[in-house]
């Protein structure tokens, strides 16, 4: 159903070219639910959109249920994914008309190709039903949650019943309930008999699929479950090794391969010195700014949104040196408690003492605040898109020594300090947050599901980090997130 | 799809009402624009429907000899169909000698209507052999009785006639029936037409008869003036057709002008206000902007969703088609009700509207459309595409300018083509818009490179230029398109002052009447310096004369006023005027003084040689000049006199002029038209002291000129016509040529034939040029002219024949402040003496209720007003869409620790930023558009004025107004922030609220 062949695409950009994808090879048939993983700027996102017919391969051959989509002209392309695709989207909230209810909004795609109105109608209700949603079909997007949101853009992505289903990190902003729900839906699809394609880089998402590739560098590296996981040949016999394997064979630039015992046996050169074992992250010796310990304390907060009690009589304290995970399912309240704590809301009911003083009103009090003590890294990242990671970095720190060039290296983007963030990935900008949240020496640090758009690694290299600004530096770190990487760096866990 | 799309419309009114509320402004405007069109067509139309004489709106009707009752009858249906409510059949014969008088007969239906009684009464009954009773309505009194012979004329009172239309002159009693007609010609009206007509007494005497009748123009309207001359040619085309022997006379030519008037006017004011409708393209774009990351995100939704582009197309089209059909459709509403509601009760205000609604609709939908398609393609349109759509935009627009410049340059003479203004702002705004970000995100890297760092403010607009730079174009445009309006109302009203100064120089000018008197000879000097008021009075020559330089001989004005006056409005310095008044062409009072007991005048005479008829030019004290017949002299001693008149007793002798005796003068004139030289009388002609009562006038320094020479006592002369020779005191010009200054041309012949020689029919005199003028008063454009002060003229051609070169106008300058009251005096007193009077505050009202231009500067004084709100909404517009777009980054910002205060502050300075670029762009625009401003005025008042109009910007102004916008634009932007971020609480988006 999906066969790509050699596909090279290379984005033109101000700062140079820089090549998405390098002579990717992917087969998927029908019936199979094809998990694609890779780090952040891998590559993932471009083959979805040119599996879609929404960007042209710069190189090689794309073929999408019987047609070579990066050839079409743009009408049939268009013509092509109306008829036989179907797209889910990163976010939810961005997939919905807002304006529609749920059952408008799951039939709209029906109408538009236009299917009498009974019959869309009636197809939304099915699969509402199918998805849980049928309760809630006349809410409109904003009033249900994150979970049922996107649940329900996989139902109008698939109300027309398509034969490939491309699903673009689907699960990334859901809790593990909720990602359940979306991985079973789209199995489900699978078992109808459609090819899907989820790019993802959530375990459980690789977990659900038949089959799982990786992507580095823009080609597929390895095949298989992360356990028995195989690499790929290339074309020309590339390969691409691990690099914890070449690390640990003491391999640098250069290795020597040979045939040993029916296999190749890859080894260091002779003579050659052995590289300094790649640094870790959190090693690499992050600016140590003067933290002035800060202790953030909970006394009976209760917070509710209309009938919707989230926080009932919570009471707690985060202590310095301390990271600490705020875990739980969607809804249970763990945005709402960073919120809290960094004066972006106000409690219904009972007190947030920041070094035992409770928090100041008035906007421009809290903002203070904020700049002097406490550090936030949001879930809903909307970085002014027109600033350069450093400048980013450094906007909120003025007139306080901070070297934003040493933070962004700390989260692995020490080559992209000079990007601005609309031109950066997701992950990307994810990273350029939590270096900017750590980079003032601030006592307090809030950071929502840091890890939601990294890959493993990048996951892990920001959970040793945080871990390492608060046992190093002394800093109070609370983190939501639902990354059992994260989850297992923190000193301790409070389960909402 | 429309269910999506009335969602989406219903859910964010705040999007899209900003299009719909320009949208609404520019078609309020163009309605209202179109509406200022008519009413001021229209006007233009009944100014010139309503003004001149009364028969210039006449039908008139006319044929040779008789006519039966059909004629009768069909002539006066044909002036009925045409609209004439009272049609007046008149008869006029031809002047006739009946006895010792010379009488003109004519008749009038309903004669008691058309003439004013002096005495008597109208006549009565039909006029018949037996009796006709007739009035006196032109010359003297008969002299004697009236025959009878064949028609008994019974004058029954004397009276005249009101109107000159059915006669083709207005006959008054006592008065000569027409200036150079036979003074005791007697004009004698009847009131039956056919009766007179029908006289066997008459039956030989050459008569016309017409039909006439006054149409009422003034009570039609611009639009009806079309519809009226073609019913008028029609009409009077078939009448000719059936009719034949009728000449026909017939105001069509004036409602064509009417018309043509009117047709213009909603064009050239609509071309007026498109600058100003221009500047709202920037609005347009900026509130389009609101709509377009909503519309975006739709759009990129229904692509996931599998739309296909016609559908994704409907959708925009469907958004912004609403949008903009709302806002004409309410923009027409609105100006519909504001046109109705500021036209004057009575002044055919519906019929207007209606006119300004249909005359709108065009325009209408045009820019309907062209904003539905910019808006579209704003809300659509990707940022490379919306690229490329600018630099076409910029190309098609610089294209059509340059085509357009290079077609017919704007001149100072010629009128500027429409679309050059809008144009230009338009290429302007989109110059900017281009240039601007590539100049701020120079200057953002230059300051990076040094290691500085600009503020976020300067960063953002110069990364994210878009509304920024837009709003910043419109402003540049709004402030432009104020300076453009400034500069052409300055020119319009600099152009009035110099029209009003160039056709009367002074604040007023009395001409000859009817009697030809002038008002020099009605009132005297003196008596018009008295008028309330009235500062100095200036006499002033004016003469078409020829001049000879060389081989050169051309045709050209003479204009002699006072030296000081002529310094004034020629705008030449003091010094160089000053040199028209040499000394020695202050004209001396030379000549011999006639006492006031003096009752004859007698000479001592003897010609020795042909005699010689010697005659007297003096002049009165008033400074009337007369000639006086003293007799022949001859061989033989002997003294010649002449009575003196009363007149001219107290004035002064001035020159004596010798002529052929009248026998000897007709034969050589005989003698020169059969083809032979006649012979001149010739010899020696000795002159004694005048005698006047007892005392002697001597002629101590007299000289003989012309075709004769010597002293008094013994002058050789060899006459040939009459007054060919004079003998008077010196005169400066016997010394110097008059001093003048001409225009180029004539002084470039001058100093090529090293002289000048000006031929006024009764002296030669040679004249010398001091300077060229550019220009003259009241002598018409591209007419040869020579300017000089009148008493050298005067004192000139006096020396060569007294009298001959009396000033027959006069100039009044007022005192400081006092125009209105010399104008005021001026008037009432040349309508008692029944002189013309022109006053310059009279020319320049109307000059200033030139409809058209009045409204064209109130087309501009609206575009000015378009600009004010252009500057505020465009700026406070650009504010609210950074915050709108920028909403999440400065959530962002502030989650981060920077103050509210702070981001206010920087959204305040990159407002501040933006309205500076704006403002300093908007008055290169200005500096650019003002030198059109001459030939914009040009155009709108669709005649070449006298001087050529001289563009001028008030940079003072310019300057309050720029400076008045950038504050507005400042203020509007600080506004729309100034409440932002205000809440106790950051607002938070609300799926990130539900959000676990």
């Amino acid at each position: 159903m999906i066969e790509c062949r050699e596909l090279f695409k290379v984005h033109r950009t101000a700062e140079g070219d820089a090549a998405a994808l390098q002579g990717l090879s992917l087969e998927a048939p029908a019936g199979e639910m094809l998990a694609v993983l890779g780090p952040s700027g891998s590559g993932k996102s471009t083959l979805l959109r040119i599996l879609a017919g929404l960007e042209r391969p710069s190189a090689g051959r794309a073929e999408v249920a019987g047609a070579d989509i990066g050839r079409l002209r743009t009408g049939r392309a268009a013509r092509h994914r109306r008829a036989l695709i179907g797209l889910v989207g990163q976010s939810a909230h961005r997939a919905l008309p807002p304006t529609l209810t749920l059952a408008e909004a799951v039939a709209l795609p029906l109408g538009l190709r236009r299917v009498p109105r009974a019959e869309a109608h009636a197809r939304a209700g099915e699969l509402l039903e199918r998805t849980g949603l049928l309760g809630v079909r006349d809410a409109h997007p904003d009033e249900i949650s994150g979970g049922e949101r996107q649940r329900a853009a996989v139902c109008a992505a698939v109300a027309h019943r398509p034969r490939v289903v491309l699903a673009d990190e689907p699960t990334g902003e859901l809790d593990a309930h909720a990602s359940r729900e979306v991985l079973a839906l789209l199995a489900s699809l699978a078992g109808d008999g459609a090819c899907v394609l989820l790019v993802t880089h959530d375990p459980a998402g690789a977990e659900a699929a038949d089959r799982v590739v990786r992507i580095r560098d823009g080609r597929i590296a390895q095949e298989g479950q992360e356990h028995d996981a195989m690499l790929v040949v290339g074309r020309g016999g590339w390969l691409q090794i691990p690099e914890r394997l070449l690390a640990a064979a003491g391999i640098g630039r250069h290795a020597r391969a040979r045939s040993a015992g029916g296999g190749i046996l890859l080894e260091a050169p002779v003579g050659a010195t052995a590289p300094a074992p790649r640094a870790r992250l959190a090693a690499q010796a992050p600016p140590r700014p003067t933290v002035g310990p800060v202790t953030a304390e909970l006394r009976a907060v209760s917070k509710a949104y209309g009938s919707r009690r989230v926080l009932q009589d919570l009471s707690g304290s985060f202590p310095p040196g301390r990271l600490t995970a705020l875990t739980g399912r969607s809804g249970s309240g763990k945005t709402t408690l960073l919120r809290l704590l960094a004066g972006l809301e106000a409690p219904d009911a009972g007190g947030i003492l920041i070094d035992g003083e409770p928090l100041p009103t008035g906007r421009a009090a809290l903002a203070m605040l904020r700049a002097a003590e406490i550090g936030v890294v949001p879930q809903e990242l909307d970085l002014p898109p027109f600033l350069t990671a450093r400048e980013l970095v450094a906007l909120p720190h003025q007139g306080r020594a901070v070297d934003p060039e040493a933070w962004l290296a700390a989260v692995g983007l020490g080559q992209r300090a000079g990007q601005r963030a609309a031109r950066l990935s997701p992950g990307e900008r994810q990273r350029v947050a939590i270096a900017r949240a750590l980079a003032g020496g601030r006592g307090l640090v809030l950071v929502d599901e840091p890890t939601s758009h990294l890959d493993e690694e990048n996951a892990r290299r920001i959970a040793e980090l945080l871990a390492h600004v608060a046992y190093e530096l002394g800093a109070s770190v609370v983190c939501a997130t639902h990354d059992p990487i994260v989850a297992a760096a923190a000193h301790r866990t409070w389960a909402l | 799809m429309l269910l999506l799309v009335r969602r989406r419309l219903a859910a964010a009114p705040g999007r899209w009402l900003g299009v719909t509320g320009v949208v609404g402004g520019v078609t309020a405007a163009l309605v209202a624009l179109s509406a200022a069109g008519v009413v001021a067509g229209d006007r233009s139309a009944r100014a010139v429907l309503g003004r001149g004489p009364v028969e210039s709106r006449a039908v008139v009707l006319s044929r040779n000899g008789g006519a039966t009752g059909r004629v009768d009858r069909m002539a006066r249906d044909a002036l009925r169909v045409v609209g004439a409510t009272r049609v007046a059949r008149s008869v006029l014969f031809q002047p006739a000698r009946f006895g010792h008088t010379v009488l003109r007969l004519a008749a009038l239906d309903g004669a008691g209507a058309t003439v004013r009684l002096r005495t008597g009464r109208v006549p009565r009954g039909r006029c018949a052999p037996r009796r006709c009773e007739v009035i006196r309505v032109g010359g003297p009194a008969p002299r004697g009785p009236l025959p009878r012979a064949g028609l008994r004329l019974v004058v029954v009172g004397t009276g005249d006639v009101r109107s000159p239309v059915p006669f083709g002159f207005r006959p008054r009693s006592g008065h000569p029936v027409a200036a150079g007609g036979a003074h005791d010609q007697v004009v004698l009206l009847s009131g039956d037409p056919a009766g007179l007509e029908g006289s066997v007494a008459l039956a030989s005497v050459a008569h016309v008869q017409s039909w006439s009748a006054v149409l009422r123009l003034g009570r039609l309207h611009g639009w009806q003036a079309a519809g009226a001359a073609r019913r008028l040619i029609r009409v009077l085309g078939r009448f000719g057709r059936a009719q034949a022997g009728f000449t026909a006379t017939s105001p069509a030519g004036r409602l064509r002008l009417a018309a043509a008037r009117y047709e213009a006017a909603p064009g050239r004011l609509l071309a007026a206000g498109a600058a100003g409708i221009a500047v709202l393209t920037g609005l347009l774009l900026l509130a389009a902007g609101g709509m377009r990351p909503g519309v975006r995100a739709e759009d990129a939704r229904l692509l996931r969703a599998g739309a296909s582009g016609g559908q994704r197309a409907l959708l925009i089209a469907l958004e912004t088609g609403t949008a903009v059909a709302l806002g004409a459709g309410a923009g027409a509403l609105a100006g519909a009700l504001a046109a109705r509601f500021a036209l004057a009760p009575g002044s055919a205000a519906g019929a207007a509207t209606a006119r300004a609604l249909a005359g709108a609709l065009a325009p209408v939908a045009l820019a309907g459309f062209a904003a539905w398609a910019l808006v579209a393609l704003a809300v659509s349109a990707r940022p490379r595409l919306l690229r490329a759509l600018v630099l076409l935009a910029l190309a098609a627009a610089g294209a059509a300018l340059t085509s357009l410049l290079v077609a017919s340059p704007p001149s100072e003479a010629a009128a500027l083509p429409a679309p050059i203004v809008p144009l230009a702002v338009l290429t302007a705004g989109l110059v900017l818009a281009m240039i601007l970000p590539a100049v701020l995100r120079t200057l953002s890297r230059t300051r990076s490179g040094s290691g500085g760092r600009w503020p976020p403010a300067v960063i953002e607009l110069a990364r994210n230029p878009a509304p920024g730079v837009l709003a910043a174009a419109t402003l540049a445009a709004a402030t432009g398109i104020a300076g453009y309006g400034l500069a052409y109302h300055a020119t319009l009203v600099r152009g009035h002052a110099d029209e009003a100064r160039q056709r009367v120089p002074l604040a007023a000018t009395l001409t000859p009447g009817a009697t030809l008197d002038s008002a020099v000879a009605r009132r005297g000097l003196s008596g018009w310096s008295r008028l309330p008021g009235a500062a100095a009075v200036a006499p002033i020559l004016r003469d078409d004369v020829f001049a000879s330089a060389g081989p050169t001989r051309t045709s050209l004005s003479l204009l002699a006023a006072p030296a000081h006056v002529i310094a004034a409005v020629t705008g030449r310095r003091a010094a160089t005027a000053g040199a028209l008044l040499p000394a020695a062409f202050a004209r001396a009072r030379a000549g011999v003084t006639l006492p006031d007991h003096a009752a004859r005048v007698r000479i001592p005479a003897r010609a020795r040689g042909d005699r010689v008829t010697v005659a007297l030019f003096a002049r009165s004290r008033a400074g009337a000049v007369e000639r006086l017949s003293l007799g022949v002299a001859r061989p033989r001693p002997a003294i010649l006199s002449a009575k003196l008149p009363p007149g001219l007793r107290g004035g002064r002798a001035e020159a004596l002029s010798l002529s052929p005796e009248t026998g000897q003068l007709l034969t050589s004139a005989h003698q020169t038209a059969e083809g032979g030289g006649g012979a001149p009388a010739s010899g020696t002609l000795s002159l004694g002291p005048l005698l006047l009562g007892g005392r002697r006038g001597r002629l101590a320094g007299w000289s003989a000129h012309g075709e004769a020479h010597g002293p008094p006592g013994a002058i050789r002369y060899a006459l040939t016509g009459e007054d060919a020779a004079i003998a008077r005191p010196p005169a400066p010009i016997d010394r110097h040529p008059l001093p003048v200054l001409a225009d180029a041309a004539t002084a470039a012949d001058a100093r090529l034939a090293d002289g000048l020689q000006l031929d006024l029919g009764d002296a030669e005199i040679p004249v010398r040029v001091l300077g060229v003028a550019r220009r003259a008063p009241t002598i018409a454009p591209g007419r040869r002219f020579v300017l000089a002060d009148v008493s050298a003229v005067t004192g000139a051609v006096d020396a060569a024949r007294p009298g001959a070169a009396a000033p027959r106008e006069l100039g009044l300058a007022a005192r400081p402040g006092r125009e209105r009251v010399l104008e005021a005096a001026a008037v009432r007193a040349a309508d008692d003496d029944g002189l013309g009077v022109q006053t310059r505050l009279g020319v320049l009202h109307r000059l200033r209720s030139e409809p058209v231009a009045r409204e064209a500067a109130g087309a501009l004084t609206v575009a000015l007003m378009l600009a004010a709100v252009a500057a505020g909404l465009g700026a406070g517009l650009a504010a609210r869409q950074a915050l709108r777009t920028g909403r999440r980054a400065l959530l962002d910002l502030e989650i981060q620790g920077v103050a509210p205060g702070t981001l206010r502050g920087t959204l305040a300075r990159r407002g501040t930023l933006v309205a500076l670029l704006g403002v300093a762009g908007g008055v290169a625009l200005a500096a650019a558009l003002a030198p059109l401003a001459a030939s914009g005025v040009r155009a709108a008042v669709a005649r070449a004025p006298d001087p050529p109009l001289t563009a001028l910007m008030p940079w003072g102004r310019e300057a309050l107004v720029a400076l008045a916008l950038l504050l507005l634009a400042i203020l509007a932007g600080a506004l729309a922030v100034a409440g932002a971020l205000r809440e106790p609480r950051p607002l938070l988006p609300r799926d990130a609220e539900t959000a676990g």
